[in-house]
């Protein structure tokens, strides 16, 4: 579903020049859920903007079914994102003035659905996130591990492809960021392809495959089980 | 939802409304006011043939010209020129006593005309034949108002109008109504009330006759005007100037013409100009903060913009949102700026006569909806959103550096042009005479009846105490009228031809207007008396008993006491005649040369004034004589106490009224007449002080906002700055030299257009304030000083909070 060439992305700032991502060579395949951990600022956010299309590469080649999106214009990509890929921030990103119901139904606005479709797949979602109860409240209204449950409930309910998540339990008590973590592996079991960025080896657990970055290089790539077993 | 972001940013959002309101009101009013000047005469549907010819006045330098020809140029107009289809001339006398129904009314809006005035006009006539007017001798055509004071109904047509005309005897008589009209509209440059009728081709030798041309609709306007001036020139006497004629298109007179004695007071190209810049500056400061502020609330909505991108919205969809959000407050300005301009005149206290079509309110305010809906998308057509989305870096304040920089210019401007305009008007008060000008009273064109009587009525006005001085003088102030002629003095050559002008006033007049004399005594004892005046003016050349008369003059003035003839000279005269010191011109024998020679006796002058300033500012104070000639004194001036305003009026008519219940009495006060002539100036005036407070309004209030916004992004910065130890006066001291440098770049700008506009201005008066540099720094620190306050009452909130929750905050 994904491959990276070669992939680099540098930053410019006034005088200094940061390489956030160095020679990336990288595959994900569909229906996988991968967690990619390292240290705070070795690139992780930035490879998961550009595996979203919110940013593009520097330099490398992204295919992203096949298809090569990384030097694409950026409306192109836009309209690829559009209904495939969704994300579940560390900090929610909810919009305020919106309450639950209209939160979650944001991706479908944009998608040709009809009104009634819309409104039976929002309640379905957001009963999937057990916060069906809470459809008129505002973000402002809920609790951490709720408003997540809502923004992954927004990041679904278009039934994206790819689902990216950067850090999704960093806000999180340890026994919500459980029920964060269940979610998103249900949601896998299902088909949903996941990408999570997280610094919680208890979260990493629940992925196929681990990515460690280091610097903007990838450093080992493994499957959970073993690194449970090194760890060990 | 839309509610719900305008509760979040109220502040904002009033700001916005209310400059949006009052740039909606101005645009309203303003183009209201300037479409009614533009239109001034247009509804006559002959209107771009008609022209009023005038003769350029080589009389006098400096003077304008009058606005009617010398009835003895009209004539030959008929019948000698193939271009001129029509000729309608309109003569308006002074002194005129108006009897109908057994009532006596006066009017300032009557004409004598002939037939062609309803062939060449359209003004609407509701009774009457239109075809049939004036083909009888003594008709008169009046307005429905006339009609209704005169008679109490529209129906007036055969009903009778007796007129007696002082200056024009032979028009004296009986006529009768023969057709009613609709007032006059406002957009007409002049309004008459009462139309009488003169022969087409009567010969009024009347000096001053309003002229008006149909012209063939193929003309060639330059051969024609050099075809008149050939035609006056061969029938002008040797030794006469000859004529120049000058045309001037129906529709212009009302924005450019500034003659002499114009039927009304009229507008002027530059007012318009004035108020249209005026308008366009409180646009643009409201359209400033507008976009300002659009621009800080995009910036605070770009997280959740980038969001929506994000979930798969596009750059239209935001567009949408964002310009759908915009309508609402323009709504509510375009409400608010509605409800200003249509109670523009309750609120102004003014009478402006604001008269919104219904059509242009609908296209003013789509075009408002329009421009500042679309000004709405401007940020979001300028970021880069679905760049980067996965980040929204703060964008500085640098950005608006240029737009406060801007307005502080344009309110420093502002405040130079208005303090100039003040100064202005108020020397050009301080100027003409008299210390109190509400408080003294004009009685103007007195007939020749009360005239000889004012003796009698100067005693009865004396006798009440709330009128304190009373006195007369030859025409009313605010006139520049020249009675120029040679004269002979003491010590001055004869050879050199010039000439003075003669000013009469009655003995009084210097202690009602409190003038003091530069050398001299104002004293001027015994003076001419009327009959003495009567014998004296009918001595002349043409006169076949002239010897006669003299020894009939020289016998009275034996018996009345000899008296000696006084003269008082301005200190302009003093300059015409060269004369340094003004006591070198006291004692000295003077003497005009006058068409009857013995009405001015040689005498001597007994005093100098400073120049006196009578009439209007436009032109220079001409080199005067003043002189007693009570006969010429047909203005009567009155000063009244001002705290008995209402009792002094009263008593001047009741005693007026006694002496001449025939002639109605009439009044004006000297402050009104002053304004009447600087209307146009007074206009401007107000409306650009009107326009400085608004500028300066919506400028502190969109700098407020903006401060507001980068104080709030600054306060972590502040935190910080506080924990380092710094204090709070620091933190402000910093911010104040920031906001002063922009002041003082803008304050360079704004100085030397500001300069260049109030010299134009000042260029319309003959007498002008100097433009002093104290002018511009005190409106350059009044900026200031508005810019520290607005800016400090945020920083200083911000800077006294407790660091740590400061730091907390972001
Ligand atoms: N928009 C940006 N501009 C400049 N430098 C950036 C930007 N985003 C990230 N960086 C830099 O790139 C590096 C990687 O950042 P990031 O991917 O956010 O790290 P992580 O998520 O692993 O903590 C860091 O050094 C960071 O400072
Ligand atoms: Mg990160």
């Amino acid at each position: 579903m994904i491959k990276i060439e070669n992939l680099s992305k540098r930053f410019r700032t006034e005088d200094v020049e940061t390489t956030a991502l160095n020679e990336i060579n990288l595959e994900i395949k569909e229906g996988e859920f991968v967690a990619i951990m390292g240290p705070s600022g070795c690139g992780k956010s930035t490879l998961l903007n550009i595996l979203g299309m919110l940013d593009s590469p520097s330099s490398g080649n992204y295919y992203f079914n096949k298809q090569e999106v990384g030097n694409q214009k950026e409306s192109q990509r836009n309209a690829i994102r559009k209904g495939n890929i969704n994300f579940v921030f560390q900090s929610f990103n909810l919009i305020d003035e919106l309450n639950v119901f209209r939160n979650v139904e944001l991706p479908l606005n944009y998608l040709n659905v009809s009104k009634a479709d819309k409104k039976a797949r929002v309640l379905e979602v957001l009963d999937r996130m057990k916060i069906g109860h809470r459809k008129n409240h505002y973000p402002q209204q809920l609790s951490g591990g709720q408003q997540q449950r809502v923004a992954i409930a927004r990041a679904v309910s278009a039934n994206p492809k790819l689902l990216l998540a950067d850090e999704p339990t960093g806000n999180l008590d340890s026994k919500t960021g459980l029920e964060v973590m269940n979610l998103l592996t249900e949601l896998n079991s299902e088909g949903t392809t996941i990408v999570m960025v997280t610094h919680s080896e208890r979260d990493a657990e629940f992925a196929h495959r681990v990515i460690r970055l280091f610097d903007g290089e990838v450093m080992t790539e493994k499957t959970a089980k073993e690194f449970a077993t090194i760890n060990y | 939802m839309i509610l719900n972001q305008i509760l979040k940013n109220k502040k904002w959002y009033s700001i916005n409304t209310l400059g949006i309101g009052l740039a909606f009101a101005v645009a309203l009013i303003i183009f209201t006011h300037v479409k009614k000047e533009l239109s001034y005469d247009n509804f006559h549907s002959k209107a771009d043939d008609i022209y009023r010819i005038t003769t350029e006045d080589q009389q006098l330098e400096g003077q304008p010209p009058t606005s009617g020809i010398d009835g003895r140029l009209i004539l030959p107009l008929y019948t000698n020129f193939p271009d001129i289809k029509e000729v309608v001339r309109l003569i308006h006398p002074d002194n005129t006593i108006i009897t109908a129904d057994k009532n006596n009314f006066s009017s300032k809006q009557l004409f004598f005309t002939n037939s062609q005035f309803f062939k060449i006009f359209d003004y609407k006539l509701l009774r009457g034949n239109r075809a049939n007017l004036f083909n009888q001798p003594n008709q008169v055509v009046i307005s429905k108002k006339t009609a209704l004071a005169y008679f109490g109904t529209e129906e007036a047509i055969g009903k009778e109008i007796n007129i007696q005309v002082q200056y024009l005897y032979s028009k004296s008589g009986n006529y009768t109504v023969a057709g009613v009209m609709d007032d006059f509209p406002d957009n007409s440059h002049f309004k008459a009330d009462l139309l009488f009728s003169i022969n087409n081709n009567e010969d009024i030798n009347q000096f001053h006759t309003y002229t008006y041309l149909l012209l063939q609709k193929e003309r060639n306007l330059s051969s024609l005007k050099n075809l008149i001036n050939a035609y006056w020139k061969k029938n002008t006497k040797d030794g006469e100037p000859n004529p120049i004629s000058q045309l001037m298109p129906l529709r212009d007179i009302h924005l450019y013409s500034h003659n002499a004695d114009e039927m009304s007071t009229n507008g002027s190209m530059t007012s318009l100009i004035i108020l249209i810049a005026g308008a366009l500056i409180v646009f643009l400061i409201a359209f400033i903060n507008y976009t300002n502020l659009n621009y800080v609330q995009f910036i605070t909505d770009l997280k959740d913009f980038k969001i929506r991108m994000i979930n798969g919205a596009s750059l239209v969809d935001l567009g949408q949102i964002i310009f759908i959000r915009s309508l609402l407050p323009i709504s509510f300005a375009i409400l608010l700026g509605g409800l200003l301009a249509y109670n523009f005149d309750t609120i102004s206290a003014s009478s402006f006569n604001m008269n919104i079509s219904a059509f242009d309110l609908l296209w003013i305010s789509l075009i408002f909806y329009l421009i500042f809906a679309l000004a709405s998308l401007l940020p979001l057509a300028t970021t880069k959103v679905s760049k980067d989305l996965a980040h929204s870096p703060y964008q500085g304040s640098k950005k608006f550096v240029a737009s406060l920089l801007f307005q502080f210019m344009l309110s420093i401007a502002a405040i130079i042009t208005t303090i100039v305009l003040h100064k202005q008007i108020n020397l050009v008060n301080n100027l003409h005479p008299g210390d109190e000008k509400s408080a003294i009273v004009i009685m103007p064109d007195v007939p020749y009846h009360m005239i000889a009587k004012f003796e009698v009525l100067k005693e009865s006005f004396l006798e009440h105490s709330e009128i304190r001085n009373v006195s007369a003088a030859f025409y009313k102030p605010g006139l520049n009228i020249p009675f120029s002629y040679p004269f002979e003095m003491e010590g001055i050559d004869k050879t050199v031809e010039k000439k003075l002008n003669m000013f009469s006033i009655e003995e009084d007049f210097f202690k009602l207007f409190n003038i003091k004399p530069l050398a001299g005594s104002l004293d001027m004892g015994i003076t001419s008396s009327i009959p003495w005046e009567n014998i004296a003016l009918r001595i002349h050349d043409q006169n076949p008993n002239k010897d006669e008369f003299i020894k009939n003059l020289n016998a009275y003035t034996k018996e009345h006491g000899g008296f000696q003839e006084k003269y008082i000279l301005n200190q302009s005269a003093l300059k015409v005649l060269g004369i340094q010191n003004p006591e070198d011109a006291i004692g000295k024998s003077f003497q005009f040369n006058f068409m009857a020679p013995e009405l001015f006796q040689k005498g001597k002058v007994i005093a100098v004034i400073g120049d006196l300033h009578y009439g209007d500012m436009f032109s220079k104070e001409e080199p005067m004589v003043l002189a007693s000639k009570n006969l010429f004194n047909s203005t009567f001036i009155a000063k009244i106490d001002p705290r008995r305003k209402a009792e002094a009026l009263q008593s001047l008519k009741t005693e007026w009224e006694t002496l001449s219940p025939d002639h109605p009495f009439r009044y004006e006060f000297v402050d009104d007449l002053y304004e009447q002539i600087y209307f146009n100036q007074y206009k401007e005036m107000k409306a650009l002080t009107l326009f400085s407070i608004l500028s300066i309004i919506l400028s502190v209030l969109g700098m407020f906002a903006l401060s507001s916004f980068s104080i709030q992004h600054k306060t972590k910065e502040i935190g910080i700055r506080k924990a380092n130890g710094s204090t709070s006066l620091e933190i402000l001291m910093l911010l104040i030299k920031e906001y002063t440098q922009w002041v003082i770049v803008a304050f360079l700008i704004a100085c030397p257009i500001a300069y260049y506009i109030a010299r134009d201005w000042l260029s319309n008066f003959a007498y002008r304030i100097e433009l002093s540099w104290w002018i511009f720094i005190v409106s350059g620190v009044m900026a200031l000083i508005i810019a520290i306050l607005t800016v400090s009452w945020q920083t200083w909130k911000a800077a006294t909070q407790n660091p740590v929750e400061a730091l907390k905050y972001e």
